[in-house]
């Protein structure tokens, strides 16, 4: 890099050309001169220098023309141009700063002067590199946030299509991100998160919180488990001052059951077409999620989704979106056009965002706006993978004997029961260890429900009956939840052995044994046996996904055998 | 100076005025306003004088209870305007500082 710059000395009169540039050489300075106007133009074009000094008074083009010239020329570039001049008239002296000069300089030029002049010029041209280089920076993280938000963040987001969505990004990415996404057993999560911060600061956060959530999800664990998760990942990486409000809902395969977690959005509500009116709010009741090391109280808010109901989630850029008066947009606005008549739901998102980019207009958003609608329709009902993957599972005859491979037990007590459901990790522990693939989603499915009948009807003893009765579903899981969190002692034994059985067939033998009283295990057979009369979908199903199931001792052993 | 600082003649405690646009503009002059209080001093945020609260005025505060100890930190926020109060309560900053 070269240290001392390249100076134009324009100046129709050779004896100041030649007086001026033999005191720029002796500070060092490459010098290249012209005559004219015209000739400063078409010097400044080939030598590009970057400082110009300047007559005003000159034949063909004067130093005014010059000027404007050189400055076109250069656009961006900063290149000080200072006149030299025998001006005393103040206007023409204003005039050389109005046309793009930066500075004059009476003649004649004594050295002390122009040495000064110099230093004040290398000056400024050093904080203008600085700033243009700072500037590149700049411009390069918020590409770089751009690309890794659209690249790696919102991909893998294919369930979003289903829902109606409004995202418009401030200026610099400013830290909202939406996922999606569906478990094996077709549950649907969805997350809106508001990261502090903004650009790559924003996107740093917002690269674990994606990933975290998806492959959770892809691997069937609990949404309450993934949050626990993101909550535990961002308290590490996140500094002190930064974290990340979010809404997280879970729609059950059927779209029967709603849960909702606020962690600081605006209200989360339901509005019910038939009814034309928001029938629920769930207002934020945790803490954000990286505020502290583990979420203080993890349940979430529950209910049975009515027909004709939408869920509403926002973050605060959308109520608080201001118009160049000022005016927020609020929940007001969007009240007024959900409320409107209209029969369709795509076009009431249609007019929500006509009404918003009316409202905004022009200005200059200072905050992510993000919004989603979710239509509690069969539109998003789960596509059951591990129903539609049955055929090809478990159609040889069960076998005794074989070859063992490994053999793996399991014994949970109260404490892990109560909090974690260790299924998704034994899972993803047999996936990896034999290659199984899309079986996996299979395996899973009849492991969580062995282990969630387990614990229901033989720990928490609670009748299936009750699902079935109006509101069913919702004091189900009601008591379900009191009488775990009453629970004091019990256990859950599993185990599992690989083996490669007679026939030259991998397979899975599973038992799992709880502490519970049982019940008619002879009777359960027979209903096994018929494929017939069982309450609920668990037991059937992991009927139809093994090979073999039967229920041992006074009920509360069951045996299975899995395919792989 | 947008922060105005009120320490009790035994150290004990620190009260913090804030100005009235709570925001990133604050944010060194607040961290300097406690950095070299003790951490076990009583911290006192008044935010009688602040009209608008962001995220990264949360952030702050978040800071501020790093700096007095985390979990076992004592900080009261005090007269809290309506609109104010409403940005803690979303963020269910009530759960960790004490709004008065």
């Amino acid at each position: 890099m070269k240290q001392k710059a390249k100076v134009l000395v324009v100046d129709d009169d050779p004896t100041n050309r030649i007086i001026l540039r033999a005191q720029l050489e002796k500070s060092g300075y490459e010098v290249v001169d012209a005559h004219d106007g015209a000739d400063a133009v078409l010097k400044f074009r080939e030598a590009d220098p970057d400082i110009v000094f300047m007559d005003v008074m000159m034949p063909i083009m004067d130093g005014y023309e010059a000027t404007k010239s050189i400055r076109e020329i250069a656009g961006d570039k900063y290149v000080p141009i200072i006149f030299l001049t025998a001006l005393t008239d103040e206007e023409e002296l204003l005039k050389c700063l109005d046309v793009g000069g930066d500075d004059f300089l009476t003649k004649p030029v004594s050295s002390a002067i122009l040495e000064a002049e110099l230093k004040s010029i290398e000056k400024t041209r050093k904080l203008n590199k600085k700033l243009k280089i700072q500037d590149e920076v700049i411009l390069r993280d918020k590409q770089l946030a751009e690309e890794l938000f659209s690249n790696v963040i919102m991909a893998d987001n294919a369930e979003m299509k289903k829902l109606d969505v409004i995202y418009r990004p401030a200026r610099a990415f400013s830290g909202d991100l939406l996922l999606s996404g569906r478990s094996p057993s077709g549950d649907l999560h969805i997350m809106l998160g508001d990261l502090t911060g903004y650009g790559l600061n924003a996107a740093i956060g917002a690269l674990p919180v994606s990933q975290i959530f998806n492959s959770m999800t892809k691997k069937g664990y609990s949404l309450q488990s993934i949050i626990t998760e993101i909550n535990r990942k961002l308290y590490e990486i996140l500094p002190t001052n930064m974290f990340c409000a979010a809404g997280f809902i879970s729609v059950s395969s059927n779209v029967s059951t709603i849960k909702v977690w606020n962690m600081g959005l605006p209200d989360i509500m339901v509005f019910n077409r038939n009814g034309n009116r928001i029938t629920r709010k769930f207002s934020s009741d945790f803490l954000p999620l990286g505020v502290e090391r583990e979420i203080q109280k993890n349940c979430p808010e529950q209910f049975s989704a009515d027909k004709g109901d939408t869920i509403l989630m926002m973050s605060d850029g959308f109520v608080g979106a201001r118009n160049q008066t000022g005016r927020m947009f609020g929940l007001e606005s969007l009240l007024q056009v959900l409320t409107d008549e209209v029969a369709d739901e795509k076009i009431v998102i249609e007019r929500l965002k006509e009404s918003l980019d009316s409202f905004i207009g022009d200005e200059v958003l200072l905050d992510d706006i993000s919004f989603v609608a979710i239509p509690c329709t069969d539109a998003i009902k789960g596509t059951n993978q591990t129903l539609d993957a049955r055929q090809s599972a478990c159609v040889v005859p069960f076998v005794k004997g074989g070859k063992v491979k490994w053999e793996v037990n399991y014994k949970f007590y109260v404490e892990q029961i109560k909090n974690t459901n260790p299924i998704p990790t034994i899972v993803n522990n047999i996936q990896d260890m034999e290659g199984i693939g899309d079986k996996g989603k299979l395996l899973y499915t009849v492991l969580s429900e062995l282990y969630v009948n387990a614990v229901d009807h033989g720990l928490l003893k609670i009748d299936s009956e009750i699902k079935f009765a109006n509101d069913g579903f919702e004091n189900f899981l009601r008591e379900r939840e009191r009488r775990l969190a009453e629970l004091k002692n019990g256990f859950i034994e599993l185990s599992i052995i690989s083996k490669v059985n007679d026939e030259g067939e991998k397979c899975l033998s599973i038992r799992m044994e709880d502490s519970g009283n049982g019940f008619n295990a002879a009777q359960l057979n027979v209903l096994l046996e018929n494929k017939s009369g069982l309450s609920g979908r668990g037991i059937p199903l992991v009927n139809q996904l093994c090979k073999h199931v039967h229920y041992l001792e006074k009920g509360n052993v069951v045996e299975a055998v899995f395919v792989l | 100076m947008s922060i105005e600082v009120e320490r009790s003649a035994n150290g004990e405690e620190v009260k913090l005025y804030v100005s009235e646009n709570f925001d990133f503009s604050q944010h060194k002059e607040f961290r300097e306003a406690y950095r070299n209080e003790a951490p076990d001093a009583k911290y006192i945020v008044n935010l009688s004088n602040a009209k608008y609260m962001d995220s990264s005025a949360l952030g702050m505060l978040l800071l501020l209870r790093k700096h007095a100890g985390g979990d076992s930190a004592q900080i009261v926020i005090e007269e809290i305007p309506v609109d104010v109060r409403k940005v803690l309560e979303v963020a269910n900053f009530h759960k960790i500082f004490k709004l008065k």
